[in-house]
């Protein structure tokens, strides 16, 4: 599988020829400062927009500007209040046309794969931000799709929930290994959860760093590797103070 | 519950109980009781005349039933045309406002003119006076789930259709349900005026008749009954919404 995605651009010069490919079984994320264009990416690779120019390849097949090829998880969960959790989920399968009964079925396995099987029946509204954001990435990968986007999945989390949550995900990659795409602007996150981190940079943006991550999984979350974590912060522009990074370094 | 079902009728009780006999004081001591009678003059006549008044009520309620239930077809054929075929918002939305600057008062009079004593002409006035809301509330909660919602529902391979039933149908009952409460008490109105301007039976009917013949209680005995249907009325829409979407409405904290 593999995606490649060169120069897409939007009416306004968002992304200026941003070239990427994710292997079979990778998750790539995506870092960048907020307005960079990293959701646009995600939207065009989701099929939602169709690039000035430029492609979205699939194993070859070209599905460029046509949805119902990638799982696209946004940034806000978009769990809906009228159905049950397991209804939510199960809505993956039931615009794919599986019947009802199935449809739940299916919908119950993932949850207890994923740990939620307490909380199928529950309304969204009864759950917490980070269990909201579980089920809808149970919504996600039940819609079987080939290719995973997550558009900054945690953002919305407060900090303790959130690495709890990457703890979870980083878990659950490692067991399915999901192929993906990951949107961040916390390079910590970036480098955590990640095969491989691209940093976009500019107006329009174009890929500006690209670093392997060879660190055996499972790494832990909210200590990323030091080196790589330094490399894309500094590139963010963001200067380091030498105390607290080895303060860092030490927690590692 | 029965706790705070009590506390919430206490107050009310007590406003209706010193406002009514405030109306008992001042309609035995100031007033002329021909032209104010007390309270329990009203209730009395009201209850000797029952016959009378029920067949009226009946009417009236059949009026606004059958007036609502066009209006609640008519809102929701618009907003779906105005939300499925794009341009008829344009072309339409404004139409609809203008419609709504007519005053029924002068129209329900030309309605009655031009299709007679019949049912038609004040299913037609409650119609107009109704719709209105219901439209609007249906439009923006169709609207309602936002571009993200579109935007995932897209990337499912959802169709317009399967998006419309699982994300923005739902979406818009709730709304819904503010303007139908809103709407029905009006209905109660809609379909008074149309009878006091031309009807043979119905409460605005009877309520002319009884004002001609100065008799003020039973004026005021049909007053309170026009009232007590759109109270009623009001009730019924809430009901059906506590059924229909029970998720609009935040659950009890340590539930579930």
């Amino acid at each position: 599988m593999h995606v490649t995605h060169p120069g897409a651009r939007g009416r306004l010069p968002v992304l200026g020829g941003v070239d990427l490919r994710v292997g079979r079984g990778e998750l790539v994320c995506v870092v960048g400062p907020s307005g960079c264009g990293k959701s646009t990416l995600l939207a065009v690779v989701a099929g939602l927009l169709r690039p000035g120019r430029g492609r979205v390849l699939l194993a070859g097949r070209d599905v460029t500007g046509s949805p119902a090829h990638a799982a696209y998880l946004p940034q806000q969960d978009l769990l809906f209040a009228w159905h049950t959790v397991l209804d939510n989920v199960a809505l993956a399968l039931r615009v794919q046309r599986v019947g009802r009964r199935e449809a739940r079925a299916r919908a119950r396995d993932v949850l207890a794969e994923l740990g939620l099987a307490a909380f199928a029946d529950a309304r969204p509204d009864e759950l917490s931000g980070g269990m909201r954001q579980r089920a809808a990435l149970a919504r996600t990968v039940l819609q079987g799709r080939e290719v995973v986007l997550l558009d900054e999945p945690f953002g919305a989390l407060d900090a303790l929930t959130r690495l709890d949550a990457q703890r979870w995900l980083a878990a659950t990659w490692a067991a399915h290994r999901w192929t993906g795409l990951l949107v961040t602007h916390d390079v910590g996150e970036a480098v955590t959860l990640g095969d491989r981190v691209l940093r976009l940079a500019g107006r329009p943006a174009v890929v500006a760093q690209e670093v392997e991550l060879d660190e055996p999984r499972p790494r832990t979350p909210g200590v990323p590797d030091e080196r790589v974590a330094r490399t894309l912060l500094s590139g963010l522009g963001v200067v380091l103070d030498e105390r607290t990074s080895d303060a860092r370094a030490g927690l590692g | 519950m029965t706790r705070r079902a009590g506390a919430r009728v206490l107050p009310v009780t007590l406003v209706l109980v010193v406002l009514g006999a405030g109306w008992q004081v001042a309609a035995r001591t100031v007033a002329n009781p021909r032209l104010l009678p007390t309270p329990a003059r009203v209730a009395g006549q009201a209850w000797a005349h029952r016959d009378a008044l029920a067949e009226h009520t009946a009417a009236t309620l059949g009026v606004t039933a059958a007036g609502f239930a066009v209006s609640v077809a008519v809102a929701w054929s618009l907003a779906l045309l105005v939300d499925l075929v794009p341009g008829v918002g344009r072309g339409l939305v404004p139409v609809l406002v203008a419609s709504q600057t007519v005053p029924v008062v002068a129209l329900a009079p030309l309605v009655v003119l031009w299709f007679g004593f019949g049912l038609a002409p004040k299913v037609l006035v409650v119609t107009l006076v109704t719709f209105f809301p219901l439209v609007v509330g249906l439009v923006e909660g169709l609207r309602a789930p936002g571009p993200g919602a579109a935007a995932l529902l897209t990337s499912m391979g959802a169709s317009r259709w399967q998006q419309l039933r699982w994300v923005r149908l739902p979406a818009a009952l709730p709304r819904f349900f503010t303007a139908l409460r809103i709407a029905v008490t009006y209905a109660v109105v809609g379909a008074v005026f149309a009878e006091y301007v031309g009807a043979v039976r119905g409460l605005g009917t009877y309520l002319n008749m009884q004002r001609a013949a100065f008799r003020t209680d039973l004026v005021l005995a049909s007053v309170a009954l026009c009232a007590l249907v759109s109270v009623t009325l009001y009730g019924l829409t809430w009901a059906l919404e506590r059924v229909v979407v029970p998720w609009a409405r935040p659950r009890a904290v340590g539930r579930g």
